[in-house]
């Protein structure tokens, strides 16, 4: 069929052409319209036994409808009337129902009728012909006996129910073997009855195995007690009670609802309507699908097949079902249900009722969970952290407070945050007086030492230490301490600086011993210095002198007890070991003379005579001076340099001075001079001289000088020359001495050059 | 050998020179006790015999000086003879502005040592014998009765017998009488003997 011809467009008149363009929308796209043309309108009246509100009064309306709306060639109406024949059905009634009928369709005549269930089956093959000539017909829900001794017209066709007797009674057996009796269930209305018969010729073969009993028409009441007392192994089959023996109508599912809850054995049905309401299950049939095909069976019709070609056929809609809560409730496991068995409604599986919420709320608790253990976990960790820092701050406070030193903790505003313990031992302060009196600390260095702390910084770059500075402080009981300073400025990547560290440590010991050491070496140096002079002379003098006065009193002790008429000789013996042990204490002495002379090992080395010269004199600086004598030196500055001891070669040239000093002081003239000279001669050697405007010595008499204790001092020990001369001699030199022309005396001596020439 | 009456002290930290000075003191006779240290030789006791103490200067602990000191100030009269290897003058002039009996140089000559030794000892023996006698003089003394000894001041003091007894209110005969006990008791052989003893008792010769 062609489209309509699209109408010539009016082209002048654009009103006009937009109302045609409109209606021409509207045709296009109106169904209605459209289909007028192209899809066909078929009208289906569905004549359905019962009321609405039966459950299968929505499977046949569902199956009916899932295929006729599905259909995209026709526009299907449907009318389903509900004819109530549960509830009425006496003549008038039924008389009452074809007038309606008919005038209800006098105007619009279906294409089709679909009656269902054996009432209305019952109905249209008694009145169709009248009502509807020559409509097809397509009944559905029926059982095969309905049609089979029925002569029914070439408009007819049908599909039957499959309601399974056998399929269920086997599987019956197959899970419960032990049954010996099956109670099938009734109603008194035609489809109870219906059904009754049908079960009883189905199941006519099973009665030589097992009892079939049959409560057909009873009254409620009665169903329920009989139901309710069974004897073992029995299963209760329902069948389908519309109308009970008293003439109370139910609605089919609700009757089954009570007789399954009293009913002391299984109950099985044939219809998946029924499963969810009591029955363990079945092998059930399925209004739908027989709907389905009752309606795909009308397509066939309307799309032009005669009904009268098509011969009635079973549905095939049965399939093995069951009840997940009966089967609990009659233990039956689930290994024993047939394969590819439907299993609905299992039990309050809690979870699969609420298997959403319940997943939701899984999900929620686990991620709570999660939550909780993460912030446990990060409380925990906190926790043990917290712990572990506390655990080493006290540690390390511990450390702090039990360290030796005193350290303290500044932050970066410099107030005192921590101050170990050990202040107190050392400065005789508390921690706490530290803390209350910020400015104690400088207050208790000693003045002359407050520059040090003052000049002093803690902040002399990152990671590096400061200088470590001492100075005194004075203890709370007036003690003076030296105490050793050193501190750090402590800086964080991110923070800058976070603070000074600084510790303050007790060294008096340790300077004290310095300062001793010091002194000792000065006193050393000085005592090698002065080693020719009075001083040693002075202290060895009395040493000798020991041995000496033991030995002389020994040798006259003996001189007398040996002029005694009776000598006693055991004393003189005693006085004469007196003589020799006083003379060996004298050979110690000599000894230690000669020793504290040369030092242990003489150090050789290369010596600048200028600066021996220079340094002798300035020591001199203060006697000279007393004694008004000027001293001139002369000494060329290409002098060489010679090799020998430091020490010994400046003690001799102190030694010749200080001679100077006394012979000028022996003059007597108030004032004197010295010259110092130095030179080279032709052989490796120089010459010092130093000579004095003194008294001067005896031309003849120079020797003996140089001997151990000559001294023309009244207090003098004469050790002086005596030693210098074994320096010099050691040294591989001359000391001699002249008188000179005029005045006083000069005294001389030579020192090698090269090493090579010393002894 | 001659034992000479008298004990010499000698002290000195060196043994050498403390042996050698015992044996030429011993030489001579004398009976010489030895010590180590002047501590030593305070904790040790004094003999009753004539006595002088040879003592060096420089030791350790208790110097001679302060020796020489100490025994003063325990009022002990030993004479003293330092033997000294520091000999100098202001320590010399100390020395015997503080009694000693000589002040020897180490090393000295025995004759010299053992002739300070000699007056020491004699020094010592005399003084002894003075001191024994005041002592036997002052018992005399107090031995007076007290009228005794008013009379005895008075004697001393050259009071005539008249004089006293009017001083006392006293018989002139009385007096007389006290007087030939006081002669008696004090066993002066005459008046100039009773005065020399009573001076060394102590008692004033003239109103002072």
């Amino acid at each position: 069929m062609t489209k309509g011809k699209t109408p010539d467009f009016p082209a002048k008149h654009p009103i006009a052409r937009g109302i045609l363009f409109s209606l021409l929308a509207l045709g296009l796209f109106h169904p209605t319209l459209s289909a007028s043309q192209d899809t066909k309108r078929k009208e289906v009246l569905v004549l359905f036994s019962f009321r609405p509100t039966l459950p299968v009064a929505y499977q046949w309306d569902r199956g009916i409808r899932s295929v006729l709306e599905s259909d995209p060639s026709h526009v299907f109406v449907i009318n389903i009337e509900y004819l109530h024949l549960d509830r009425f059905n006496d003549d008038d009634y039924v008389r009452w129902l074809i007038q309606g009928l008919r005038q209800k369709y006098s105007g619009s005549e279906p294409d089709l009728i679909i009656p269902v269930f054996d009432v209305a089956v019952d109905l249209i093959l008694r009145y169709g012909e009248e009502l509807f000539p020559g409509v097809p017909i397509v009944l559905g829900g029926v059982e095969n006996h309905v049609v089979e001794n029925r002569s029914i017209g070439s408009n007819v066709t049908g599909v039957l129910t499959d309601t399974n007797y056998t399929g269920t009674l086997d599987l019956v057996l197959r899970l419960h073997p032990n049954t010996s009796r099956v109670v099938a269930v009734a109603g008194a209305d035609p489809m109870g009855r219906s059904y009754a018969k049908a079960a009883r010729e189905a199941l006519r073969a099973y009665e030589d195995r097992i009892e079939i009993d049959y409560l057909i028409g009873l009254p409620m009441g009665e169903i329920l007690e009989r139901t309710a007392n069974l004897p073992a192994r029995t299963v209760v089959l329902y069948l389908n009670v519309l109308k009970d023996g008293a003439g109370k109508a139910f609605v089919g599912i609700e009757a089954l609802s009570q007789i399954a809850s009293v009913s002391s054995a299984p109950v099985y049905s044939l219809w998946d309507a029924t499963l969810g309401h009591g029955i363990v299950g079945g092998y059930l049939s399925c209004f739908e699908k027989q709907a389905e095909a009752v309606a795909e069976t009308a397509l066939r019709i309307l799309n032009g097949e005669k009904p009268g070609d098509i011969s009635t056929f079973k549905a095939h809609s049965c399939q093995y079902m069951f009840d997940g809560r009966q089967l609990k409730r009659w233990s039956i496991p689930d290994d024993r249900l047939p394969p590819g068995s439907i299993v609905q409604f299992t039990e309050p599986n809690f979870w699969e009722q609420h298997r959403g919420p319940i997943l939701i709320a899984l999900a929620a608790f686990l991620l709570q969970t999660l939550v909780i253990a993460y912030l446990m976990y990060q409380h925990r960790k906190r926790l043990s952290a917290e712990e572990a820092l506390s655990h080493s701050e006290s540690k390390y406070r511990t450390v702090a407070d039990y360290t030796y030193d005193w350290e303290y903790w500044e932050d970066s505003e410099g107030r005192l945050k921590y101050i170990s313990p050990s202040c107190e031992r050392i400065s005789g302060y508390s921690a706490e007086d530290f803390v209350e009196d910020p400015s104690l600390f400088r207050q208790i260095i000693v003045p002359e030492d407050r520059e040090i702390w003052e000049h002093h910084r803690c902040d002399s770059g990152r990671g590096s230490r400061s200088e470590s500075i001492e100075f005194r402080i004075q203890r709370k009981d007036g003690e003076i301490r030296w105490v050793e300073h050193l501190c750090q400025a402590v800086h964080e990547e991110q923070e800058g600086l976070l603070g000074v560290r600084g510790s303050n440590r007790d060294v008096t010991g340790r300077k004290q011993a310095e300062l001793d050491a010091r002194m000792r070496r000065e006193e050393i140096t000085h005592v090698s210095r002065t080693l020719t002079l009075g001083e040693i002379a002075a202290s060895l003098g009395h040493e000798i002198n020991q041995p000496l006065t033991a030995t002389l009193s020994y040798a006259q002790a003996a001189k007398r007890f040996l002029a005694a008429e009776a000598p006693d000789l055991d004393e003189v013996g005693n006085a004469v070991d007196g003589i020799v042990a006083g003379s060996r204490r004298a050979q110690e002495v000599v000894g230690r003379i000669r020793m504290l002379m040369t030092k242990q090992a003489p150090e050789r080395s290369r010596i600048d005579v200028k600066h021996l010269v220079g340094e002798a004199v300035e020591m001199t600086r203060r006697t000279a001076r007393d004694q008004a004598v000027s001293i001139r030196l002369d000494l060329p500055r290409d002098l060489p340099h010679v090799f020998g001891d430091r020490v010994q070669l400046e003690q001799v040239i102190l030694n010749l001075l200080l001679n100077g000093f006394e012979a000028i002081r022996a003059a007597e003239k108030g004032h004197g001079e010295l010259i110092v000279r130095a030179s080279k001669d032709e052989t490796d050697y120089v010459t010092v001289s130093v000579e004095d405007s003194g008294i001067g010595i005896d031309g003849d008499n120079q020797e003996p000088m140089f001997d151990a204790f000559f001294t023309t001092k009244p207090e003098g020990m004469g050790m002086g020359l005596s030693i210098s001369r074994s320096i010099i001699e050691d040294h591989g030199g001359r000391l001699w001495a002249a008188r000179n022309p005029v005045q006083g005396a000069t005294f001389s001596f030579t020192v090698p050059i090269h090493e090579e020439d010393l002894p | 050998m001659s034992q000479l009456e008298g004990t010499v002290f000698i002290v000195d930290d060196d043994p050498l020179v403390l042996g050698a000075v015992e044996t030429l003191i011993k030489s001579v006779g004398f009976e010489v006790n030895t010590f180590s240290s002047a501590q030593a030789f305070l904790e040790s006791d004094l003999p009753d015999e004539p006595a002088c103490l040879v003592l060096d200067i420089r030791m350790p602990g208790l110097s001679g000086l302060d020796l020489q000191d100490e025994l003063a100030a325990r009022g002990l009269t030993l004479p003293v003879i330092f033997v000294t290897g520091h000999g100098t003058v202001p320590l010399s002039v100390r020395a015997m502005k503080a009694g000693a009996v000589d002040f020897l140089q180490k090393p000295f000559e025995d004759q010299d040592l053992l002739d300070a030794v000699q007056r020491a000892i004699e020094e010592d023996g005399q003084a002894r014998v003075e001191r024994r006698e005041t002592g036997e003089i002052k018992r005399r003394v107090e031995s007076l009765t007290q009228r005794e000894t008013q009379v005895l001041h008075g004697v001393a003091e050259g009071k005539l017998n008249k004089q006293i007894a009017h001083d006392l209110g006293l018989s002139e005969n009385t007096v007389k009488t006290h007087r030939a006990h006081i002669m008696q008791k004090m066993q002066a052989d005459s008046l100039a003997d009773l005065i020399r003893l009573t001076g060394k008792a102590g008692i004033p010769s003239q109103k002072e």
